[in-house]
């Protein structure tokens, strides 16, 4: 084939796989500044919200409240900062009695005040004020401007967090209002304001900071999924902030995390770094992500996880991959045997771990994808775009692996049943299609096969969100005889 | 229940004073303290000394305005009676802006559910429902009540523990106040 036709098909190729993926990439209307590839996660089920659309969002519960309940709205900011911005409790509180409310959430003051009498002497100072140096609350208290003005900056300064300021006097319940404090602290109103941006994202769920650091944005999430790729290109858990860990729930990797942290003495480790050729028994060291070995002695092709021939594996020999699945472990008893439990804990952890060793080497050929990409645009002679698909197959590894990784966890807490065969399956096909894949990622530039690298994204990203959207549900039922 | 705490980490220790000055003990700090704070801790002393509270005794005789000393007694009828401590007030420049850095001084400690054996006391006031309309008055009023409404001498749960990481100044830690006595 000479060179012409070469990227004239490849051209073709290109277009081919940029309508399937067209549509997928289209649910977002309004695309953000810069756009960030959907590489296995989700971002469909996140949408991405700056700052400012929160505070109109704000504003605008603020209005709406403000009309329905004809009030102020620093009230309304005071009733739902005290009842943590939940519409259901304001709504059923406010129509059994407001008085009560406006109590609760320190609008009004628990006694009448008695208006004082000036020269009047600030409670912090103990200097005496004629009335226009007081500001005065609707409780009585009043103090004068300059210690109140130092006392809200003192609070800003020392990071506040809490969007509920007292009244300074002793045992009163007030709140000051938004707009006092805004107005006497002109520099740090702005501040106020992020303090209850930040009070309101805290306290709704579906919503989150982006940890990533310095980014700006707010997720929201729109349904069950919990990995994100934050446009900022930080990828993490929406729950607990962490690396994305789906399929497995934050509560259960923590469990396996502090398992293996505590099991680490007891195993041996070197097994899960070094193994011997199952045919010449010479050692064999891994040192790539896929789990298709070519002994380089014997030349004896094996699965680095089972040490079985390779020829029952791969779907190009006509084998099946099932190394998902425990083997010796009776998982009918329901007890089982201290050796049994051995068994089946270092089957998930051998897995895991082999994922683990897998994902960071999928993680460095990610930070040395440019140079193929280079190698791959020198040899072939072709654009910058062609060479995406290098770019996006490794990506994709990373998630699959990363994936593929937190599925051993899970698999290891998922009680036996119809769940839990339907997990493995989609396990097995996504670890036989993250094999190939990645066999096919680490071959050199001249030997790289574009179309079927294309394929194999396509199915294996599929493969990878079955496997996740199918593992949201929350009837999964886990072990309790670990 | 008891109160929960947890050091802050270093930089989020509060006001620009202590950050300069982490690990320094609070007597050694060197404070400049604002004319406003002077005054006021004046008038707070003279306020004590007009109106003197129950089973309190201000040690009036020291020379410097950043500490002040009060030595308290078991209130009446309570299970601390005719014991003796030391609490000692520190203040910080921005008194009454920030609060006073209030601790009883080992050996004179009571065992208490809410004071640890360093002398560390978890009191919401003195933490972050500090407000500037407080002062020495409330501050000793709140400690006698906590000592009062006690009905069993024990020291916190997690004492031990908090001994061998307790930052030299108690504002450093950061108390979740779980209980509406505390």
């Amino acid at each position: 084939m000479d060179r012409d036709s070469e990227s004239e098909y490849e051209e073709e190729v290109e277009e081919e796989f940029e309508e399937e993926s067209g549509e997928e990439m289209m649910v977002d209307p309004s695309p953000p500044p810069f756009v960030v590839k959907d590489s296995g996660l989700d971002n469909e089920h996140f949408t991405f919200i700056n700052v400012a659309d929160i505070k109109t969002e704000i504003d605008n519960l603020l209005s709406e409240y403000e009309q329905m309940f004809q009030i102020p709205s620093d009230d309304v900011l005071r009733i739902l900062l005290q009842f943590q911005w939940k519409r259901d409790t304001v709504q059923n509180k406010w129509f059994d009695s407001p008085e009560r409310i406006l109590f609760e959430s320190g609008c009004t003051p628990a006694n009448p005040s008695t208006p004082p009498t000036y020269p009047y002497e600030c409670p912090i100072c103990y200097c005496s004020y004629e009335q226009n140096d007081i500001v005065l609350l609707n409780c009585g208290h009043g103090f004068c401007k300059y210690c109140f003005t130092a006392h809200l900056k003192q609070l800003l300064k020392k990071g506040q967090t809490n969007p509920q300021i007292r009244c300074p006097q002793e045992q009163c319940t007030i709140k000051l209002p938004s707009s006092l404090i805004k107005s006497f602290n002109e520099p740090y109103a702005s501040q106020y304001n992020t303090i209850v941006v930040t009070d309101y994202i805290g306290q709704r769920k579906n919503l989150r900071w982006c940890p990533g650091a310095n980014c700006p944005w707010v997720i929201r999430r729109d349904g069950l999924l919990r990995n994100v790729a934050c446009l900022c290109g930080t990828k993490f858990c929406f729950e607990c902030g962490g690396p994305p860990h789906m399929p497995v729930s934050c509560e259960l990797r923590r469990k396996w995390l502090e398992r293996i942290q505590a099991d680490t003495e007891n195993l041996d480790w070197i097994t899960a770094n070094t193994k011997q050729c199952p045919k010449c028994r010479n050692p064999i060291e891994k040192n790539e992500g896929c789990n298709h070995m070519t002994c380089r002695a014997c030349r004896h092709e094996f699965c680095w996880i089972c040490l079985g021939d390779w020829k029952t594996h791969g779907s190009s020999t006509g084998g099946y991959y099932s190394c998902n699945r425990p083997k010796n472990v009776d998982l009918e008893k329901k007890q089982m045997s201290a050796k049994a439990r051995i068994e089946y804990f270092t089957h998930y952890l051998d897995r895991y771990v082999s994922h683990q060793k897998s994902h960071e080497y999928a993680e460095k050929q990610k930070k040395n994808i440019l140079e193929k990409q280079e190698n791959y645009m020198r040899h072939f002679n072709c654009g910058r775009k062609v060479v995406e698909f290098l770019a996006d197959s490794v990506d994709l590894l990373v998630d699959c692996r990363n994936a593929l990784m937190n599925s051993y966890i899970l698999g290891f807490y998922l009680a036996p049943g119809v769940k839990k065969d339907l997990f493995e399956m989609q396990q097995q096909q996504l670890e036989a299609s993250t094999e190939r894949l990645s066999e096919l990622t680490e071959k050199k530039v001249p030997d790289t096969n574009r179309q079927e690298t294309l394929d194999f994204i396509g199915i294996t990203s599929k493969f990878l969100h079955s496997m996740l959207e199918g593992m949201v549900d929350s009837l999964l039922v886990v072990r309790t005889d670990l | 229940m008891h109160p929960k705490r947890r050091t802050r980490p270093d930089g989020q220790s509060g006001a620009d004073v202590r950050k300069s000055t982490p690990s320094q003990s609070p007597e050694k700090r060197v404070s400049a303290l604002t004319v406003q704070a002077r005054q006021r801790i004046m008038r707070d002393i003279q306020d004590i000394r007009k109106n003197p509270l129950q089973s309190c005794l201000p040690d009036f005789s020291a020379d410097s305005l950043e500490q002040f000393t009060v030595y308290l007694e078991g209130p009446k009828d309570s299970i601390y009676e005719e014991e003796k401590f030391t609490l000692r007030f520190h203040f910080l420049e921005c008194y009454p802006l920030d609060a006073p850095i209030v601790q009883f001084i080992p050996p004179m400690v009571p065992k208490h559910e809410h004071i640890y054996s360093n002398g560390h006391i978890c009191l919401s006031i003195l933490g972050d429902e500090w407000s500037p309309a407080l002062g020495i008055r409330s501050v000793v009023m709140s400690i006698l009540s906590m000592l009062s409404s006690s009905k069993e001498k024990k020291t916190p749960p997690d004492d031990d523990e908090y001994m061998l990481e307790a930052p030299s100044n108690p504002q450093e830690t950061q108390w979740d106040y779980h209980d509406a006595e505390c």
